[in-house]
């Protein structure tokens, strides 16, 4: 009886179903949500916090990359109470029943991993060491395109940019299943969808990235693209989704970021930033993002070749004087040596480099 | 009463040490022939190790292999998703290219989705992996073991040149791997590539060779089997991993089997030779046996000791022969492997195997034949009665009064052997075929003491007259050494039998496939994919080369020609092809075997859609003409009538013809093995394929030869392939002349005494050396008249039974004289030449000393 309750509950509380046709120029969803053939580079990627019935805290993050004919997939889950952070991962062809990406519509599979999207509502499945995860997303919001006229710039150049959508807030919710034992499983995930040539201007040393969902109901994505130095580039930038309402692009002059810890991998003896204090002056936001786990650290030598930290993340703070919590996920690449992710070495012929994780 | 070892002494050991020759002689013939068989042996699991080496160095891990009758196409791969819940599966493009270098060397091109492979197949890059990664993903990438990359001067960001499919391709080395897991196939000689990358060097887009099927641990293995069978489109073929060795295997085991049946050969005159020299002995030590048979010694341990003889004769000679075998192997493998690449598989690599094995086989079969060669005279020992043994020429009484049994014996042997003859193969081995050359043989041993006796009194009288006192004399020793001479000419007739025959069924088969050749190729020019160092096709070409080759000026038609190597259900190999049965109807060049006109019949199979097969297709499948064949197809099952049955002696496993139009409606496989070309009247083929060539220069990498040429490449690879078969004739023949002057060396050295009465009244030392050559004459005029009747059967059997029911073929027998003559001319005088030693050794006797031994 409670349950019925809750579920209709739900029901009436949750924001209408958003539109299928996203206020974004030149693109069309859910056409846009498929492969793009004439991008060298596109990649499918979910994120997000999960509970079970008991409330014990999961992350996970499942990509799909596409490097021109080359599918790539990371999966990677985070249990908390356990303190453990575990990944899979996957390279192969573009070859039916193995790897692949349609047009036209959100399928992408790996193996028998998959996203696929239909009137707003993906599945996922995927397996790794912790099992089989099976999730069902219902978008919350609409798609966002990042950056002006839907063109996210990475730099001067002219194939220094990608087409870069996101879906910021989505409800989940399905189960993870190992050996016969299933643990149900509710929470909230992001997507993001990003194309383009596939360049990365040189110079750049690597990134951060945050995707920061609140509980006041709006989302803050934000990259900063990180010299040699670790000051951010001028095309470091964001967008800022309030709870209704036109999402608002986030110029990177009115963005104060601190790293407030740090912590070394003891596998790759990489350093990286381990808690942020994040203050959008226009915005009048104040956040404090830290790991739920330290060790969110992937060695993709089976893939991309790419090490990198992509971890869940703790959010306190306040917007517009009232207080916030919420929950992130945050993606620090560049930090690991000579694992510079990206496109530096570009191939001589037609086909493209080594993907990067983003 | 005297123990084993005294009795061993005193009847062995003791004439051993003091006339060593007649110990060196059989020992020698036992060495020759272990060393043959062990050299074979090695030769043959050589080969067979090679096959596994390579199909287990391509499968890796694999427990299902998926293929095609045209390739797998790609697509279908979606209906195999369902395995990435119980396994995973990896598909590849296989195929052989030539290294561009001018090495002219062969390379096995590997294409794999090299992120998925690893779970079918073990890669170990030894160059930095990082930079392989970032050259991977260019899409020309290549890697190369290391060996491979040095011995052709290559290093990481060189580049490749692979003549393949027709066309030159460049590839980058990208990285090198250590020869470990795939690595190893076809003797390191690999080149892995990206799947697509294969695919284009190829030129075949969107089809692959294989897919390699791997189940999980716990996975169940049979259920997952019944569901990738049911999920197979039409045209696809689920196989183990190990087939590849095997369908290999069998295209070359008829090949090896008779060249095991020959090795036998040279070991059964080994044979002989021990149970002659076995037979001297029990003869010569007569009356020792008796006085010990006197004094109690038992028939027990008489004949352990002449079995101990044959067994010490054995040893020696398996030591010898293996010793020996281990520098004939190099040769013998040498040998076999241009055959095996030069007929059957064009791309295989034979590395030589452990000589362990076989030496200790051949040993073991060595050991076992000398002591069972010397188990008759062993009997025969033991039936001298000790008083009966005293007097002289008992035992020439016993053989006597079983000459008669001995021929009843042989004519049930030879009756045996006409019935095996008919008998029909058993699982395509010609097992009763063998079989009835074995009781010709037996036959043979039979009726040998009659021969010789009957020689013996046809040769007196023309022996006097013609030689005097000499040729009576040598007619006397000739007639009165039975037994040993029987042996000895026994296997002196075989090993010249088995020559003879031999001559003639290689020279049929020879005449046969000249004829052949001649009435079948019939085009000016012949045009493939460059095979390098190889003889025979490499890989195909585009389908684009036909029109290209037909607007060449001076090109009357062509005739493209398509062959895939094909498996069926129960394992058999056999070829599909097609060819353009317009040309065909026109030029003939396709001899029935019914002799039906050809072009008539290609005219007939174009408009009806029927097929045409080949003799060994038809021998081997059972089909003849007017039948019906299911073929498997990607559009699903033809039924397809056989519009005739063709002679064909290019392969042995059997070729099912389709007209090119019918063909490409039922496989989707536009590319071409060869082009037959025609050129116009009064064109200069040489000339043609010059400007062809010239033409050709930076589109396609084609091989061309012209007709004459093509015709004698036939015949030398031809020649070739029977190389192993003249050397294995030649040292049985070799066996056999040792056992010649081996029976004689015996007589000189027991008849010591009468040659010192001779001389003692009057005989000259010539006069005896010239007894003696005369005897080794008679003996081996003997042999070969003996020698006649065996070889025809032999042949018979060889032409008639065992070559159509191993290859298919159909021959029409030959008989070259001059050779046979010559064959039998060399065989006497190194028969005659055998008995100088001999003769010199009766001739030296002193009288005196002779005379004082009594």
């Amino acid at each position: 009886m409670t349950a019925i309750l809750a579920a209709l509950a739900a029901l009436l509380l949750a924001p209408a179903a958003p539109a299928p046709t996203a206020p974004v120029p030149g693109l069309r969803f859910p056409r846009d949500h498929g492969s793009h053939a004439d991008a060298a580079v596109e990649w499918w990627y979910y994120t997000g916090h999960l509970a079970d019935p008991a409330g014990r805290a999961y992350g996970f993050q499942l990509t799909f990359f596409r490097a021109g004919t080359l599918h790539l997939a990371h999966f990677a889950w985070t249990d908390v109470a356990a303190k453990t952070f575990r990944y899979e991962e996957k390279t192969h062809l573009e070859l039916p029943g193995i790897a692949s990406a349609d047009a036209g519509r959100l399928r992408v599979r790996n193996e028998n991993w998959s996203a696929e999207e239909a009137d707003g509502v993906h599945r996922l499945r995927a397996n790794g060491p912790e099992g089989a995860l099976d999730l069902t997303l219902r978008a919350v919001k609409a798609p966002v395109a990042h950056g002006p006229g839907g063109v996210s710039k990475k730099g001067a150049g002219a194939a220094e940019y990608s087409h870069y959508v996101s879906i910021t807030r989505l409800d989940a919710s399905g189960a993870i299943a190992r050996g016969g034992k299933r643990v149900s499983l509710a929470g909230s995930a992001w997507f993001d969808h990003e194309w383009g040539p596939g360049a990365l201007p040189s110079g750049v040393a690597g990134w951060d990235w945050f995707g920061v969902q609140l509980s006041d109901g709006s989302e803050l994505m934000l990259y900063r693209l990180r010299e040699p130095d670790g000051r951010a580039t001028a095309f470091s930038s964001g967008t800022f989704v309030p709870p209704s309402g036109p999402p608002a692009p986030v110029a990177w002059n009115g963005v104060e970021l601190e790293e407030t810890k740090r912590w070394t991998s003891p596998r790759t003896q990489a350093a990286y930033p381990a808690g942020w204090r994040i203050a959008l002056s226009p915005l009048r936001l104040a956040l404090e993002i830290n790991p739920l786990l330290p060790d969110q650290e992937l060695v993709t030598e089976k893939s991309t070749g790419v090490t990198y930290w992509e971890g869940a993340c703790r959010v306190t703070g306040t917007r517009g004087g009232k207080p916030v919590t919420g929950g992130a996920y945050v993606e620090l690449t560049g930090y690991a040596g000579r694992d510079v992710p990206g496109f530096t070495a570009p191939p001589t012929s037609s086909s493209p480099g080594a993907p990067s994780s983003r | 009463m005297a123990g084993l070892s005294t009795v061993f002494r005193a009847l062995v050991l003791g004439p051993a040490r003091r006339h060593p020759l007649r110990v060196v002689l059989p020992v020698l013939g036992v060495a020759v022939g272990v060393a043959a068989v062990a050299a074979i042996g090695r030769a043959n699991a050589s080969v067979t190790e090679s096959f596994r080496d390579a199909a287990a160095s391509v499968a890796g891990r694999s427990d299902f292999v998926v293929r095609g009758i045209a390739g797998v196409p790609v697509a279908a791969l979606e209906r195999f998703s369902f395995l990435w819940d119980v396994g995973a599966f990896s598909p590849a493009v296989t195929g052989w290219a030539v290294v561009g270098d001018g090495s002219g060397e062969l390379v096995e091109v590997l294409g794999v989705d090299a992120g998925g492979d690893a779970a079918v197949r073990d890669v170990a890059l030894v160059s930095d992996p990082r930079a392989s990664r970032a050259r991977l993903l260019s899409g020309d990438a290549v890697f190369l073991p290391e060996p491979f990359a040095r011995r052709h001067g290559l290093a990481p960001g060189a580049e490749l040149s692979l003549l393949a499919g027709g066309r030159e391709h460049r590839l980058r080395v990208a990285g090198l791997l250590a020869l470990s897991g795939v690595a190893r196939a076809s003797g390191g000689d690999v080149a892995l590539t990206d799947l697509f990358t294969a695919q284009r060097l190829f030129g075949k887009p969107g089809v692959v060779d294989r897919v390699d099927v791997v189940l999980a641990t716990g996975a169940d293995r049979r259920a997952v089997r019944r569901r990738l069978l049911a999920a197979l489109p039409p045209g696809l073929t689920l196989e183990p991993p190990t087939r590849a060795a095997a369908t290999a295997d069998r295209m070359v085991r008829a090949f090896r089997f008779n060249l095991n049946a020959l090795g036998s050969l040279t070991l059964l005159v080994g044979m002989f030779l021990v149970a002659n020299a076995v037979s001297i002995s029990v003869l010569r030590r007569r009356p020792e046996i008796a006085t010990l048979r006197s004094i109690g010694t038992s028939r027990a341990m008489l004949f352990g000791v002449f079995l101990l003889e044959g067994l010490a004769v054995g040893a020696a000679g398996t030591a010898l022969g293996q010793a020996g075998g281990a520098l004939l192997s190099r040769a013998a493998l040498r040998a076999v492997s241009a055959t095996v690449t030069g007929v059957y598989l064009p791309t295989a690599k034979i590395g030589a195997s452990a000589f362990a094995g076989p030496a200790l086989l051949a040993g073991a079969v060595g050991l076992l034949a000398a002591v069972g060669a010397a188990a008759l005279p062993a009997a025969e020992a033991i039936r001298v009665e000790p008083a009966a043994a005293l007097r002289a020429g008992s035992i020439e009484v016993v053989r006597r009064r079983s000459l008669r049994g001995r021929t009843i014996a042989a004519v049930l042997a030879l009756a045996a052997g006409a019935a095996a003859s008919a008998a029909p193969p058993v699982r395509e081995f010609p097992v009763f075929g063998f079989a009835a050359v074995a009781l010709v043989v037996a036959a043979l041993a039979l009726l040998s003491p009659a021969l010789v006796r009957a020689a013996d009194r046809a040769a007196v009288g023309p022996l006097a007259r013609l030689f005097g006192e000499p040729g009576r004399l040598a007619s006397r020793f000739f007639g009165g050494s039975l037994a040993r001479n029987a042996i000895a000419v026994t296997a002196l007739a075989l090993a010249l039998g088995m020559t003879l025959a031999m001559i003639v069924t290689v020279a049929s088969i020879r005449e046969t496939v000249r004829v052949w050749v001649e009435s079948t190729l019939r085009s000016d020019l012949w045009v493939k994919s460059p095979a390098g160092k190889a003889t025979g096709v490499i890989g195909d070409l585009p389908e684009d080369v036909v029109d290209f080759l037909r607007r060449q000026p001076g090109v009357a038609a062509v005739d493209p020609f398509r062959a895939r190597d094909q498996v069926d259900a129960r394992g058999r190999p056999w070829t599909l092809g097609s060819g353009d049965f317009r040309v065909l109807a026109r030029i003939g060049g396709l001899p029935l075997t019914d002799g039906a006109d050809p072009r008539r019949a290609a005219e007939r199979a174009r408009s009806l859609g029927e097929v045409l097969v080949s003799e060994p297709y038809a021998r081997r499948f059972g089909i003849r003409a007017g039948d019906v064949l299911s073929l498997a197809t990607p559009r699903g099952t033809r039924r397809l009538a056989v519009g005739g049955v063709y002679r064909d002696y290019s392969n042995d496993r059997g070729t099912v013809l389709l007209d090119r139009a019918l063909y490409l409606a039922l496989f989707d496989d536009r590319r071409v093995t060869s082009v037959a070309v025609l050129a116009s009247p009064g064109a200069d083929a040489s000339e043609l394929r010059r400007r062809i060539l010239a033409k050709a220069n930076g589109r396609y990498a084609l091989s061309i030869a012209t007709n004459v040429e093509l015709r004698r490449q036939v015949l030398r690879i031809f020649d070739r392939t029977f190389a192993v078969t003249h050397a294995l004739e030649a040292i049985a023949v070799l066996i056999a002349v040792l056992g010649i002057a081996n029976a004689l060396v015996a007589s000189a050295i027991e008849r010591r005494r009468a040659f010192g009465l001779l001389r003692a009244v009057g005989a000259s030392a010539r006069q005896i050396r010239r007894a003696v050559l005369l005897e080794a004459g008679l003996a081996a005029l003997t042999a070969t008249a003996a020698a006649l009747p065996a070889a025809a059967a032999f042949a018979g059997l060889l032409l008639a039974v065992i070559n159509p029911q191993s290859f298919g073929w159909t021959v029409a027998p030959a008989i070259p004289a001059p050779r046979l003559i010559a064959a039998a001319a060399l065989v006497f005088a190194a028969s005659v030449l055998a008995g100088l030693y001999p003769g010199r050794l009766a001739a030296g006797v002193d009288p005196a000393a002779a005379l004082a031994e009594e």
